[in-house]
């Protein structure tokens, strides 16, 4: 129980040294590595890295959602507003926390109506009646941004467009009026304006609704555009951290620099800087000492032990063996 | 439009190739039709089988009965000389009643036993799962045998026979009722206890695939109830299939129960089929198949429907 | 329990564990036990020490029947043969100090690592494997001749030590006729399940590979067949002739089945028509012919492998129906079916002339739909596995 006077500094989420397996053997494949973050109420953090690093199995973690065969280690916590997630009564799944799933489509039931199913969240998570569920309903297809949202309503999800399904996700995460929305790529398989649209609304229901945010997201300019913290990722570790603006002109790791260099529009004068070298390497077989070392350009015998997470001055950090205190390696 | 055309046309094909089928099948099968009985010299035989057009050839023959059933004419039975139709339409009902009730049991347990297999995984799934296999696995009129041995003979439970009892006539309406139901018992518990394995089967693995998709998976995390998910979300895409299998299974209600009725003595389709077939009753043979491969082909059509129906994925597909 | 088709490094080397070579060349699937090939180990013992079992202690017997004095030459010469055989291989492994390997395609290999892992199929494919042996050896292994009636004042004995499953209607021995059964019954539901399993998958992939009037044709006979439930079909075709022979039988039950081979098998050609393979080998230009056996028949295969164990139990259950009506298997030939019927007249007194019958079938159906299910499982790991 966490005393009275401290709830306004406890953080709505904070995990604790997440480590996750493949399987339910200690010996097996590491997924995600001590990885410890906070979310507070309101904040928008985004979760940055390349494919295959972690990015959505640390977000299901955070609520509680972890598929049955991936298990988490025993030091392992996840709280929720101070309290252990799988202990918190009534589950705070769609209540406190909205999730909208990378694959928009595949998470939405084919089967049946949207505007049924939307309704069918608000009637379970709120105890309000058919009728007032179904208004409720309307308002959220409109809330998301949808045209018509009576029609639309009445559509099974294989007749609406992507960049409409995508909304209706939202909408399904935002139906418990949720304190914190995790959106896991939610501009996967759309085109660039559908994607901007996408930013944008939900960029702005945040604010109107003064939720908490994590956005995970491969690319870095997504995650610019719409939060004030990033958190970095590759393989299964967290090498970078901090506000937005400061990691986007002062980079810490070489690995957060190389990904910048690659940003559209950055590489200056229209000069395309060579992406990064070499690809993530696949849990299991992560190099020893420095995960990065085999890309690193900056690579020396230090790295060969690993080097642990600095924390830096003004809520910063960086898992490099050249970061100092004082600027960049 | 034209494709729905060419799909009765290519339907209707198939019965003509049926009744040709069945018609050639018959005649070509070593053996004649028994003649015997008192009277019935060699001469009588013969005559008879003038009589009935049966030292025609096979074409003439097959072409008097095509044209007739084209009229709506099917012939009058050789051994009871009564018409085909009337006989149908007098023992239908009784395997409609029978078959019915075992199709509506085996599904309505089936699609449940599956439900539950699918929800507990363990020892429920494998327990049960070996229950139903084990009546799956045996022929239904042996296990009619073993009921009427258990449940008939040894504790006197249920009659072993027949559709009603000897003293029906002078039962009391509701007692009619009763009585029937009484002898309906055993007889369609054999039916539903061989069939009902196969529906559960397919229950529970339809239902454990759509339990592993993502969108169950998204219900859940959405804050939906373990029951919302799995009956409104899970049984309602796993039962999709299922619908089909229903339609398709139809006619299981007019031949599912041949050897069944053997064993009770049922007055149905079966014995029907078996009496005509033994004395090589052509008309009755050919109406019974005939009417067999309608309700396949009926039942065929039906289960797509359903399943358009049912599933709203199809329905804007096929736009 | 892990299960590998692939021998040990250390095996290599003679005993593993410590296994004297001449106990690995002595008793079969030893050595295959010991490198870690469970199934062929206990496929191999199994049956050895069966086999064994049977010419001990019914060695007289054996000796008369190959000396043709009593009836059960070919049961006796299988049993010889089997035993030596199945000898013969361990010695040949022991040779080669186990480093015996299975070669596989990738497919396949998924296939019997699923299936071993399979407690039920692999219990249920002994257990087929069994009656097998059980009806090659009835001769040797019935305690008495099918055939031979008793006085007829003693008929319809109980199960008692001199009769184990009791007596029948013209007093012969039930447990007799129960293994000479299993002949009958086996036999016709094996032949009948290849001969359809033979011409559905030759037809259905042409059709499926070549397309065109000949898939047409091919489907519409198919169409047709399957238009007719198939036990009105049997009834109406087997009906006719009134005493059918145990080949006319096969025939009719083979002919029956092949179309739902042949669309299963069309299906799948379909899909694989397209493949990369297939196209590449075209394009290389072999004939239709040689693509359509090299290519398209090994990969269709697997849900006719599936059909025909799961159509093996269904023959047995449609064959004993049509005996039960007196329309299959003619007596006094012993089929279950036969032996239910039979028993029928007399269930009020003599319950152990249908119940014993009808278990034999059950044991039977359940083996061959384990052994399918198993197979469904291993080729489709995502149908309904345990999780
Ligand atoms: N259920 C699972 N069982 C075993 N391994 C898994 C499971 N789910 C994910 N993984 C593995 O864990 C690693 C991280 O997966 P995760 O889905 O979190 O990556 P991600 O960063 O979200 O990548 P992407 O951008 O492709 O979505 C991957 O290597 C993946 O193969
Ligand atoms: S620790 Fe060494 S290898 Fe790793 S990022 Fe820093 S400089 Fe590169
Ligand atoms: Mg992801």
């Amino acid at each position: 129980m966490t005393a009275e006077g401290t709830a306004a500094a406890t953080p709505l989420v904070s995990v604790e040294s997440l480590t996750l397996r493949a399987g339910r053997d200690p010996a097996a494949p590491v997924l995600v590595d001590r990885v410890s973050l906070e979310i507070a109420a309101g904040e928008s953090v985004g979760l940055v890295g390349e494919s295959g690093c972690g990015k959505t199995l640390t977000v299901l973690a955070m609520a509680g959602l972890l598929p049955a065969d991936v298990s988490k280690a025993a030091e392992s916590r996840v709280l929720f507003r101070g309290r252990p997630i799988e202990a918190c009564e009534p589950s705070p799944l769609g209540r406190e926390i909205g999730f909208v799933f990378q694959d928009p489509a595949g998470s939405i039931n084919p089967v049946l109506r949207v505007g049924h199913q939307i309704a069918e969240v608000v009637r379970t998570l709120k105890g309000t009646s058919r009728s007032d569920a179904h208004a409720r309903s309307l308002e959220l297809l409109a809330e998301v941004g949808i045209a018509d949202p009576a029609a639309k309503a009445r559509r099974f999800p294989g007749e609406l467009s992507g960049g409409e399904r995508q909304r209706v996700g939202v909408a399904l995460a935002l139906a418990g009026d949720p304190a914190l929305l995790i959106a896991d790529e939610p501009t996967t398989g759309v085109d660039m304006i559908v994607q901007e649209q996408l930013l944008t609304l939900i960029e702005g229901l945040r604010e109107r609704r003064g939720m908490a945010l994590v956005l995970v997201s491969h690319d870095l300019a997504v995650v610019a555009e719409v939060c004030d913290r990033v958190e970095v990722v590759y393989a299964g570790e967290i090498i970078e951290r901090g506000a937005v603006d400061r990691v986007l002109t002062d980079p810490r790791h070489p690995y957060t620099q190389g990904l910048i260099r690659c940003l559209p529009g950055r590489a200056g004068h229209g000069v395309r800087v060579a992406a990064i070298p070499g690809a993530v390497p696949v849990p299991g077989a992560w190099p020893p000492g420095c995960r990065f070392r085999p890309r690193c350009a900056h690579a020396h015998d230090r790295c060969q032990a690993s080097p642990g997470l600095l924390l830096l001055p003004d809520a910063r950090a960086a898992r490099c063996w050249l970061v100092n205190e004082g600027g960049a390696p | 439009m034209r494709r729905v055309a060419k799909g009765v046309l290519y339907k209707l094909s198939l019965v003509a190739g049926v009744a040709t089928l069945l018609f050639y099948a018959v005649d070509l099968m070593p053996g004649d039709a028994p003649c015997f009985g008192p009277g019935m010299t060699r001469e009588v035989c013969a005559q008879i089988a003038t009589n009935r057009g049966l030292d025609e050839s096979v074409h003439a023959r097959y072409a008097t009965w095509v044209v007739g059933a084209l009229t709506g004419d099917f012939g009058d039975s050789h051994r009871q000389s009564r018409p085909v139709l009337d006989l149908i339409g007098e023992l239908l009902p009784n395997t409609l009643l029978l078959s019915g009730l075992a199709l509506v049991l085996a599904f309505g347990l089936g699609i449940l036993f599956g439900v539950i297999q699918a929800t507990r995984p363990g020892w429920v799934d494998g327990a049960l799962g070996t229950v139903l296999l084990f009546f799956y696995s045996m022929p239904a009129f042996w296990l009619a045998l073993m009921l009427i041995l258990v449940l008939s003979q040894g504790l006197g439970l249920f009659p072993a026979a027949g559709v009603t009892s000897v003293d029906y006539d002078a039962l009391s309406g509701p007692g009619r009722l009763l009585d029937r139901l009484h002898h309906l018992v055993l007889p369609v518990a054999a039916l539903t206890l061989v069939s009902m394995g196969g529906v559960a089967r397919y229950t529970r693995d339809s239902m454990l695939e759509v339990l592993g998709l993502d969108y169950i998976r998204a219900a859940r995390a959405r804050g939906l109830s373990e029951r919302t998910v799995v009956y409104r979300h899970g049984l309602r895409s796993a039962l999709l299939p299922i619908v089909t299998q229903l339609g398709l299974s139809l006619p299981f209600l007019f031949s599912g129960a041949v050897l069944v009725e053997a064993v009770f003595g049922w007055p149905g389709m079966g014995r029907l089929m078996y009496d005509s077939v033994a004395a090589r009753d052509m008309p009755v043979i050919m109406g019974t198949g005939l009417m067999f491969a309608v309700i396949v082909v009926l039942s065929n059509a039906l289960a797509d429907a359903l399943y358009a129906l049912a599933d709203p994925r199809v329905r804007y597909e096929r736009d | 329990m892990s299960v590998t088709d692939r021998g040990t490094a250390r095996d290599r080397r003679g005993g593993p564990h410590g296994t004297p070579r001449w106990a690995v060349a002595l008793i079969p699937g030893l050595g295959d036990l010991r490198s870690g090939r469970p199934l062929t180990g206990w496929a191999l013992l199994g049956t050895w020490a069966f086999l064994l079992f049977v010419l001990l202690t019914r060695s007289g017997r054996v000796a008369a029947a190959l000396s043709g004095e009593v009836s059960g030459r070919g049961a006796a010469l299988a049993l010889v043969t089997g035993l030596a055989l199945v000898w013969s291989l361990a010695l040949y492994s022991s040779g080669r100090s186990g480093a015996r390997t299975v070669r596989m395609s990738v497919p396949w290999r998924g296939l019997a690592r699923r299936f071993a892992a399979n407690r039920g199929a692999v219990l249920g494919a002994f257990l087929l494997m069994g009656l097998g042996w059980v009806a090659v050896l009835a001769p040797i292994l019935a305690p008495a001749d099918p055939l031979a009636t008793g006085p007829l004042t003693d008929r319809l004995q109980g199960p008692s030590a001199a009769h184990l499953l009791g007596t029948d209607e013209i007093n012969r021995d039930v447990l007799s006729r129960l293994l000479h059964g299993a002949r009958v019954s086996l036999g016709i539901a094996f032949l009948a399940v290849a001969l359809a399993s033979t011409l559905g998958t030759l037809l259905g992939a042409a059709a499926g590979y070549l397309g065109g009037w000949l898939d047409r044709a091919l489907m519409a006979v198919v169409d047709t067949v399957l238009s007719v439930p198939r036990l009105v079909l049997l009834i109406v075709l087997v009906g006719a002739v009134g005493r059918p022979s145990l080949l006319l039988l096969v025939l009719v039950l083979g002919l029956t089945q092949w179309p739902q081979t042949a669309r299963l098998i069309r299906a799948e050609a379909l899909s694989v028509r397209d493949r990369e393979f297939v196209r590449a080998a075209e394009a290389l230009g072999f004939s239709r012919t040689r693509v359509l056996f090299r290519h398209v028949i090994p990969n269709s295969l697997g849900p006719v492998i599936v059909a025909a164990a799961l159509g093996v139990g269904n023959t047995i259950i449609l064959e004993a129906g049509l005996s039960f009506l007196g329309v299959g298997v003619q007596p006094p030939h012993p089929s279950w079916g036969v032996m239910i019927a039979r028993g029928r007249e007399h269930i009020h007194t003599a319950w152990w002339l249908t119940t014993f019958a009808g278990l034999a079938i059950v044991l039977t159906v359940i083996a061959a739909n384990m052994v399918g299910d198993g197979l469904r499982q291993g080729l489709d790991p995502r149908a309904g596995d345990d999780r």
